[in-house]
């Protein structure tokens, strides 16, 4: 625990002081009990700017006990900087063991990724949320995004989609593809590619959403339909790494990083760190399997 | 009466809470409350008792339905500095065993563009199991959260009180949330997005 | 690799802070003593302190020298110790009737009650660049002091006194849109809970009191020049020390000390009403910590535009002024570009080059008909 000298108080276990974790831990309840709802939350300043995970923080360090192993990525990459960043100040506010392990932790910490191995019931994966409203982009103001979500009006969301449709050849949405959860809501996974969207759907794990600086908290519980947004004729497609392999591992089925060396030329890798470590040596892992993935048969699950 | 000093409103309340977003997340699963020393007065459960310590402060107001109200809100005041509020303003009511009154009606199930801003009920039973057992009701769970079906046995629980909350839930995402807790320290939650139905009491020979 | 080498990270991280320390103090010069910063640095310190939503100055003078002088950073450091205090009690709302008035100004009458009080103020001052603070030594300091304390006759002094207000004198008049009950009274505390739309006035001043003088001041300033104009005039302008109080367990009020604020009260016309109303004068209002005279200014100004959303101007509009003006917030997001995102550009890559894919084949095939249709 660190203790602050200057002023000689100590800071709380997890930082956050026990009544604003009980209102996060309230509104938590509430948001797995509306799976895709925006539930509004106070969102305290943290020692870290807003944007960089503060919302995921919140509820890492609301729902953290001694006994949580805890991990942390981002970009699937567990050293990415500001991940190594949040690591330590997790670690320093609680004295709670690390991982880099998907399969030991307890308590797993992302931004922009699902792990490419499957979490099982007991684990809890917090995402770091920017911008918690999919209809944002297709409606700018607040108290009228609420009353589309209140009404589940979202025709405005489908004539965008189909706009791109008609301009482009396909729904241009990248990452944070926008899901439609249970039924009733719209909602962003968080700008997860692709790849790993259709890992919400019916899963084993409870997902929970934190955006700090938008201060809205959100959940989707286990076992629960989270169906990307597509129409009959213009499908949901993932990421086509089919042409590309891991340079390290020769691996394919695996969301893939682009890098390029200093004479331009360019080369895959696998992104999930702790994944590219497993396999790479050799080690057993249980990826997700889902049937956007089982459809690409270009892929080769034989090492190449 | 005094603070629990055996309450430890760290860790307790993260255990207790963590227990709590598991048993909302998976309906139908059955989580238990370690023994806490703690001494709750007449006509609340320690599992209730608990809930309330998890969730409660001064920032939201609570209702005790059934005998000894008084006693009860003093006891949660003195350990969670949470207010009581009638039940049409309380964010947490609790509710004794197969207990139904007239009051619940008018407890809050959100709005359609903060359907969160509603009440949550954390109602005491005498036992909740996987198995049948004496006078028990066989519920039967669907919807997020439960793989397929769930289903597991309350005793003790009135079925008034089950058909007004399926009431309140209809027009989901109004709705209400139940957190059910046993004599034994079991915990059982139910949130409005469940689809669950119930059987009447059955005496089943164990 | 660059910066996201697998293990590497946490290293690097410690050896870019280490260094940003480095960078600090590499001129191996006298360290700044907090003290002076605090007295010396007063206007910084102001600015910190109301961003930061805390009155002390001397963490704030701290904040400042551990940020080298950014006021944003300073200011979020500030914001982020807050949330680690315990709140013991809540003041009773301070009464600015009762300020000890350092200055005092109006710009709607030539005369008012308690004369105009320049009080400390560069506004009359020419800008040039004063190079003999190069040289300024503790001696010219001394000097310059007690000159100021001969220029003093104790006999003069008046006695303290507090002034009444200029709108007083509006309102009194029967100039005032009288209060109607069902405005808008709603108190809410916008650090415990988020700001829902629309808000209410409380929730916007709050919002405002802590946002960033910079924002507010382009905002404020768009509204003047015409961009859902309101025209205001500075009613008063009052900078100096009020009084807080708590009520203790015994509920009897206790004095705990005084803070210094700068509170702005700006005539505006109103919207017009319904027939046969007439043309009441409205208030807007801007308080905050310290000194700070722009930010109350533009805070005041931006008071009346957010009442009058029908103009349709940025500054008219709540979400807008509020959710922009937030410094700390608006500071983080825009620096977590810096953040890598080679996931999500990778996938909104994989788009681009299919929709490109798809337009090279679809041209190709269009020129293709072109020659069949020409042969």
């Amino acid at each position: 625990m660190v203790e602050n000298i200057k002023f000689s108080n100590k800071y709380n276990f997890a930082f956050i002081d026990e009544s604003t974790k009980k209102e996060i831990r309230r509104k938590l309840l509430k948001a797995v009990a509306i799976p895709g709802h925006q539930v509004p939350y106070s969102s305290p300043e943290m020692p870290i700017s807003r944007g960089w995970g503060t919302g995921g923080l919140h509820i890492t360090l609301a729902l953290i006990g001694r006994s949580d192993v805890f991990k942390i990525i981002d970009q699937g990459s567990d050293a990415s900087v500001n991940a190594c960043n949040l690591r330590e100040f997790v670690n320093a506010m609680t004295g709670c063991e690390t991982t880099f392990d998907t399969s030991k932790a307890t308590l797993v910490q992302t931004r922009h990724r699902i792990t490419e191995e499957e979490l099982n019931e007991n684990q809890i994966i917090v995402f770091q949320v920017p911008l918690p409203e999919p209809l944002r982009m297709v409606e700018r103001y607040e108290y009228k995004t609420l009353q589309m979500h209140a009404e589940a009006d979202y025709s405005k969301m489908w004539v965008s989609l189909y706009e791109a449709y008609v301009r482009y050849g396909a729904i241009m949405q990248g990452s944070g593809y926008p899901v439609m959860v249970n039924g009733r809501y719209i909602m962003s996974p968080s700008p997860i590619p692709r790849w790993d969207t259709p890992n919400l759907h019916q899963a084993k794990t409870l997902f929970l959403f934190g955006a700090g600086r938008e201060k809205r908290l959100y959940a989707v519980p286990p076992y629960t339909d989270v169906e990307p947004l597509e129409f009959e004729d213009v499908n949901f497609e993932i990421e086509d790494f089919s042409k590309s392999a891991c340079y390290k591992t020769g691996f394919k089925k695996a969301f893939l990083d682009e890098l390029y060396a200093d004479d331009g030329s360019q080369k895959y890798v696998i992104s999930d760190s702790n994944f590219l470590d497993k396999i790479d040596s050799e080690e057993e892992t249980h990826q997700y399997t889902n049937k956007y993935i089982d459809q690409l048969e270009a892929y080769d699950v034989e090492r190449g | 009466m005094q603070t629990e000093l055996n309450y430890d409103v760290v860790f307790d309340a993260q255990e207790h809470f963590r227990l709590l977003l598991d048993s909302m997340s998976r309906p139908g699963k059955i989580n238990t409350y370690p023994l806490v020393d703690i001494l709750p007065p007449e006509g609340i459960t320690q599992g209730a008792a608990l809930t309330g310590f998890a969730l409660l402060n001064a920032d939201v107001s609570h209702c005790i339905t059934g005998e000894n109200a008084g006693e009860i809100a003093d006891y949660l005041l003195i350990n969670t500095a949470s207010q009581q509020a009638d039940p049409s303003v309380a964010d947490y009511v609790f509710v004794p065993e197969d207990y139904f009154g007239e009051e619940l009606y008018g407890a809050r199930n959100g709005t359609a563009t903060y359907p969160e801003d509603s009440t949550t009920l954390i109602i005491s039973c005498e036992l909740i199991s996987d198995k049948p057992h004496g006078n028990s009701r066989k519920f039967t769970l669907k919807g997020p959260g439960v793989n397929g079906i769930a289903e597991v046995y309350v005793s003790g629980i009135n079925a008034d009180l089950l058909h007004f909350i399926k009431d309140s839930n209809s027009e989901y995402p109004l709705g209400i949330d139940m957190v059910i807790t046993d004599r034994y320290n079991n915990i059982l939650g139910i949130p409005r997005s469940n689809n669950f139905s119930f059987s009447h009491p059955e005496h089943f020979n164990l | 690799m660059g910066y996201v080498a697998v293990k590497g990270g946490t290293e690097a991280i410690h050896n870019a802070s280490e260094l940003a320390e480095f960078y600090r103090v590499k001129d191996n010069t006298t360290p700044i003593d907090v003290k002076q910063i605090r007295t010396q640095m007063r206007l910084a310190i102001d600015k910190v302190m109301g961003e930061g939503g805390i009155y002390a100055p001397e963490y704030a003078a701290i904040a400042l020298k551990q940020a080298e002088g950014d006021v944003y950073e300073a200011a979020f450091i500030l914001r982020a110790f807050r949330t680690t205090l315990q709140r013991n009690y809540y003041t009773e709302e301070i009464n600015t009737r009762e300020m000890f008035v350092r200055r005092k100004i109006s710009a709607s009458f030539r005369e008012i009650p308690g004369g105009q009080v320049l009080g400390p103020t560069r506004d009359y001052t020419q800008r040039t660049l004063d190079t003999a603070k190069a040289t300024e030594t503790t001696a010219d300091i001394h000097l310059f002091l007690e000159q100021v304390d001969a220029k003093i006759d104790p006999e003069k002094l008046q006695e303290i006194n507090s002034f009444g207000k200029v709108i007083d004198l509006l309102k009194n008049e029967g100039l005032l849109k009288p209060i109607d009950p069902s405005d808008d009274r709603k108190l809410v505390d916008i650090t415990r809970e988020a700001i829902k739309f629309p808000a209410p006035r409380s929730a916007r001043l709050q919002m405002m009191a802590r946002a960033e003088t910079g924002g507010l001041m382009a905002l404020g300033y768009s509204s003047q020049r015409g961009f859902g104009g309101v025209h205001p005039t500075v009613g008063e302008l009052r900078y100096g020390t009020v009084p807080l109080r708590v009520k203790d367990a015994s509920g009897r009020l206790r004095y705990i000390g005084k803070i210094e604020v700068t509170e702005c009260e700006m005539v505006t016309g109103s919207k017009p009403g319904k027939k046969n109303t007439p043309p009441y004068f409205t208030i807007g209002y801007g308080l905050c910590f310290g000194h700070n005279e722009t930010k109350v200014i533009c805070m005041s100004t931006l008071d009346s535009a957010m009442r009058r959303p029908e103009l349709g101007a940025p500054a008219n509009d709540q979400e807008f002024v509020l959710y922009h003006t937030e410094g700390v917030e608006a500071m983080g997001f825009t620096n977590h570009l810096k953040l890598p995102h080679y996931v999500t550009f990778q996938s909104i890559l994989s788009n681009t080059r299919a929709s490109v894919e798809r337009s090279k084949k679809a041209n190709l095939e269009a020129e293709a008909w072109r020659q069949l249709a020409s042969v």
